[in-house]
């Protein structure tokens, strides 16, 4: 029905509802004809009207602002819509088919919503990351620094311990040279007891001789008298040199024992400073160890401190701003792709119906 | 002795370093001290000749002997453990096994070489 013929229907309805009424109100008639007259009267122009509806032009639309996806469509006689439209059979209700197929999956509203969800997650996720690997990184840098320090601690130590290495081979060299000294001096002392030993015997000669002379004087009598005078006297000096000779035995035995006794203890300083020595030795050692193993350690902490590095500086690159806006443009694509298509499908009705 | 890898020994003033063939293993020896201001030019390139020549000729093991070696200073070791490190980064198929092997009387050897093996747990053993 088209619309002149809907509203010139819609006119003589009127017309006879009104003529009706006004039977109804002029003549007498029965109740049960009223009534039917009432209820004919009240319907017809809602009927009317309904039909006038029906029968106006459909509202012009311009889809030229949404997707111009379908071609003109020019029926022709003989030909069907699908065809007239340039599209194959199968392929049109395969287009069809997917455009509402299409349409259902994107008029699921939980599609946004898990899309949403599932950003927000990613957000936290990377958020989370974000921190472990801030967390991790300054670990690291913290180990760096105590391990540095560490090193550095050990550098002075182990300097420390080279110090006193040298103060102790001083100490061992000047008592290895005491000991040589001393050895010398006992040598030296010994070298004077001989010389003792022969100035006694020499003495004892002397006296022996001196005991000869007077023998020899005593003899000769009277005129030998002077020479006994001499041979006393020599006799004499022998005795205070035998004394004196005795005196300096004494003194260089206790000179002797002095030197083995100072000999004996530089010795034993000797031996305890070599083992003080050996055992520095040990601590300068230990102490390089530490260092080195601290060195190994800082190299490690160094590589993963870079690598850390690494990280974070991506991580302050905007890749979850970035992912964010990927989501949010996605997620505004697909709000355009379900507006279009709901205009797709508005555009295959009008035409369906223009076909019909 | 020499060696498979075509490696030269190196002769300084206080260090000799010899790279000689064991068996099918290779094995780096270090004879004197290390204690010049930067070893790394000597060491890097020599342990870079060492890595590569062992993963391309598919070699399984190389001693690092360290018994005679008398002092390494810092820059030296750290030269060692960046070798060390290189074996770490290599995929399961291509790492060979490092034998460190120390002198048990000398202190800094004890204290320090041991903490290599840390490194690459499993590949780096002491002996």
């Amino acid at each position: 029905m088209n619309f002149q013929r809907g509203w010139l229907f819609w006119v003589a309805v009127s017309l006879a509802v009104t003529v009706l009424a006004a039977l109804n109100a002029i003549w007498e008639v029965a109740l049960p004809l009223r009534l039917i007259l009432a209820v004919v009267s009240g319907v017809l122009p809602m009927l009317g009207f309904f039909l006038f509806l029906r029968s106006r032009p459909p509202q012009e639309k311009d889809f030229s602002q949404t997707i111009p996806l379908l071609p003109e469509y020019s029926p022709t006689e003989g030909t069907t819509l699908e065809q007239s439209m340039g599209f194959p059979e199968q392929d049109w209700e395969a287009v069809t088919s997917t455009v509402k197929e299409l349409d259902s999956v994107l008029s699921h509203d939980n599609l946004i919503e898990r899309m949403s969800r599932l950003l927000r997650q990613l957000e936290n996720f990377f958020n989370e990351q974000k921190e472990g690997t801030r967390f991790i990184y300054e670990n690291v840098i913290r180990t760096f620094e105590i391990s540095d320090n560490l090193a550095n601690t050990a550098k002075e130590a182990f300097e420390l311990s080279e110090r006193v290495q040298k103060g102790v081979k001083v100490v061992t060299d000047s008592l290895s040279q005491s000991q040589q000294l001393a050895e010398l001096l006992f040598s030296q002392s010994r070298k004077i007891s001989k010389i003792i030993t022969i100035m006694s015997d020499i003495s004892e000669k002397i006296h022996i001789l001196s005991i000869n002379a007077s023998i020899v004087s005593a003899r000769a009598g009277m005129s030998g008298k002077g020479f006994e005078v001499v041979a006393k006297e020599i006799r004499n000096l022998a005795k205070e040199t035998e004394n004196s000779l005795l005196e300096i035995e004494n003194v260089i035995a206790e000179v002797q024992n002095t030197i083995q006794n100072v000999n004996e203890k530089v010795e034993l300083a000797h031996k305890e400073t070599e083992t003080e020595k050996s055992d520095l030795l040990a601590v300068a050692g230990s102490l390089q160890g530490v260092i080195l193993a601290v060195e190994i350690i800082r190299a490690v902490s160094n590589v993963a401190k870079e690598k850390g590095e690494e990280q974070v500086e991506q991580f302050n690159k905007p890749i979850v701003q970035d992912l964010l806006e990927s989501g949010g443009s996605l997620r505004d694509m697909i709000m355009t792709l379900k507006n279009r298509v709901k205009d797709l499908e508005k555009q295959f009705a009008t035409v369906e119906e223009e076909a019909r | 002795m020499g060696n498979k890898l075509g490696i030269e020994p190196i002769a300084q003033e206080k260090i000799k370093i010899s790279v000689n063939d064991v068996g099918n293993a290779i094995e780096v020896s270090f004879v004197g001290d290390i204690d010049m201001e930067d070893p790394s030019v000597i060491l890097d390139p020599l342990f870079e000749k060492v890595h590569s020549g062992v993963v391309q000729n598919q070699i399984t093991e190389v001693l690092a002997n360290f018994k005679e070696l008398n002092f390494l200073n810092s820059s030296g070791i750290k030269a060692v453990a960046k070798w060390i490190m290189k074996l770490a980064m290599l995929p399961p198929d291509k790492k060979y096994s490092i034998r460190i092997q120390h002198n048990k009387a000398i202190t800094w050897q004890v204290t320090s070489l041991p903490t290599l093996t840390f490194l690459v747990p499993g590949a780096v053993k002491i002996e």
